[in-house]
């Protein structure tokens, strides 16, 4: 899924953003105006350079929860080698469970490393099994 | 056309001050709601949001549906109840009666957010505090890993610092102090007095060091200890960030209030989004002395095991009945692939990914405009929700009843 040029870790923290929580009322979580929303990283613009990728560049998130496409914002409040992800179904993609590692169920910071790619934003009915095919 | 005050179920400030202009085909006018509360009650007002009584992603009769979710819980030999956070507290009760009669297993989202703050709380172990009390009351409002303007919109505005009538001489800032611990500088930060950023993980630690006057080396820690020695009154409005730092040991929060509370007044509220969680755990704690995670196989059992993460995890309950909840939304979704091992049956009026999987949807009524009740605000006020329309819908409550007599 990556393009494999470079390749950034980062701490991904999950956080609320009332805006996506409106669309997702407004349109529903199947839309693309909830895609859109959902699908976008805030990074530092130091490590937008780092990665040599502009605003709005597609990008690829892992974690040991598995990986997804999503588009890179640059936010200067984001300090460098930390990424800003809002809550939402591709946030839960992501999240990972252990109880053997921590006991926290939703752990609101996790680690992650980020790639550039060419690839198209995951659409949301391919992180939830049998959404596409129900 | 009529105009109708309502309470808006959109999050857990259960503001009840909004007026709703509904008209044959819905809402037409509304004021007094948030962005948030706005995009709610058009949602609920929407039909083309809500969902259809499925089996097996077809359509059916409510009836139908009732019946075979009764068949799919009757051949059950583990069933497993969970949700009920945005339900009245009579159909939580109703959930409950039923999770004993069929000795299943009950469980709700405070079981991955506030479970042991609220288990603290109602066990009398942290102090609390209502909203009344706050305002114009407090001198120092902290909000500890979390950023209420995006998760509770108005809960500054008519719950806390800007409703303060008492202002300072200038007549321009309420007399009060706002703060904010966060890991990320959100537009809390921005906007409050006093803003301490701590690094990931770092809660108790920086607790630790408040609690140490003698070695601490951390300024920010020396300057809240310092506020909070100056303050008479200061409640603690704590997010989901604070709860997923400390994990699984609380311990540093109640020593830390303990301590710093030989000199002020300290409370504590749990910022929960849900319109109900607190009504669920709180009902839950009375019945059977535990907020989450009870097992009803044998007596009252209580552990772990018996939350949603963990029987998905282990693969242990062969019936999954979710009440308006979806767990995409609350839970990492390598627990989810589970959810295929499972009969699962969904109650709850809107479309949610869980809804388009489940082996049985029961479509119910909204709590708060299509049915009454009550509900518990975070701060464990109870607050009666009206009906403001006719609806087709059956409610949870009575849904719940009728799969009482599933043999």
């Amino acid at each position: 899924m990556t393009d494999d040029t470079a390749s950034l870790d980062v701490q991904l923290i999950v956080f609320e953003d009332v805006h996506l929580e409106v669309v997702r009322y407004a349109d529903g979580w199947d839309s693309g105006t909830y895609q859109e929303k959902a699908g976008v990283v805030q990074l530092s613009p130091l490590d937008l350079k780092k990665l040599d990728i502009k605003n709005g560049s597609h990008v690829t998130l892992t974690t040991h929860g598995g990986n997804i496409v999503v588009k890179a914002k640059s936010e200067k409040r984001c300090a460098e080698g930390v990424a800003w992800l809002p809550a939402s179904l591709y946030s839960n993609y992501l999240a990972v469970y252990d109880p053997s590692v921590s006991k926290t169920v939703m752990p609101k910071v996790t680690k992650a490393s980020i790639s550039p790619t060419q690839e198209d934003v995951t659409p949301i009915p391919q992180i939830i099994p049998g959404v596409d095919d129900a | 056309m009529s105009s109708q005050k309502l309470v808006c179920t959109g999050c857990g400030c259960l503001c009840d001050d909004i007026n709703a202009e509904v008209g044959a085909h819905g809402l037409t006018g509304i004021e007094n709601a948030c962005t948030k509360g706005v995009a709610y009650l058009s949602a609920a007002f929407n039909e083309d949001r809500r969902t259809a009584s499925l089996i097996r992603g077809e359509k059916c009769l409510p009836t139908e549906a009732i019946n075979e979710a009764r068949s799919l819980l009757a051949k059950a030999e583990r069933p497993l109840i969970f949700g009920l956070d945005c339900s009245t507290c009579e159909a939580q009760q109703q959930a409950i009666n039923l999770a004993r009669k069929r000795q299943a297993t009950i469980d709700d989202a405070s079981s991955s957010s506030y479970g042991s703050l609220i288990q603290s709380i109602l066990s009398g172990g942290l102090p609390t505090c209502a909203f009344s009390e706050v305002k114009d009351n407090a001198d120092l409002l902290v909000y500890w890993g979390s950023d209420a303007p995006n998760t509770h919109p108005r809960h500054l505005s008519k719950y806390t610092y800007y409703a303060y009538t008492d202002f300072d001489k200038a007549g321009w800032y309420p007399k009060v102090v706002l703060g904010c611990i966060d890991i990320r500088n959100s537009e809390l930060c921005a906007m409050s007095n006093m803003a301490i950023k701590l690094r990931p993980g770092q809660d108790g630690d920086f607790m630790r060091a408040v609690l140490d006057d003698t070695h601490s080396v951390s300024e920010d820690a020396n300057k809240f200890r310092e506020r909070m020695k100056k303050s008479r009154f200061c409640v603690f409005f704590c997010g989901l960030g604070l709860v997923h730092s400390l994990g699984s040991d609380l311990s540093p929060l109640p020593q830390m209030m303990e301590a710093l509370g030989q000199s002020t007044r300290i409370a504590l509220m749990p910022m929960i989004s849900e319109i109900n969680l607190r009504g669920f755990t709180q009902k839950l704690y009375e019945d059977t002395g535990y907020v989450n995670q009870v097992s009803f196989a044998g007596g009252v059992l209580h552990s772990s095991d018996y939350s949603l993460h963990e029987q998905l995890r282990n693969n242990t309950a062969d019936c999954v009945i979710l009440i308006d909840s979806d767990p995409y939304r609350l839970l990492p979704h390598q627990l989810m692939r589970n959810l295929r091992n499972t009969r699962v049956i969904y109650l709850g009026p809107f479309k949610t990914p869980v809804a388009s999987l489940a082996d049985v949807v029961i479509a119910t009524a909204i709590p708060g405009i299509e049915q009454g009740g009550s509900v518990l605000r975070m701060d464990g006020i109870e607050i009666d929700l009206l009906s403001v329309r006719e609806t087709r819908y059956p409610t949870q409550q009575d849904v719940l009843a009728q799969l009482m007599d599933a043999a």
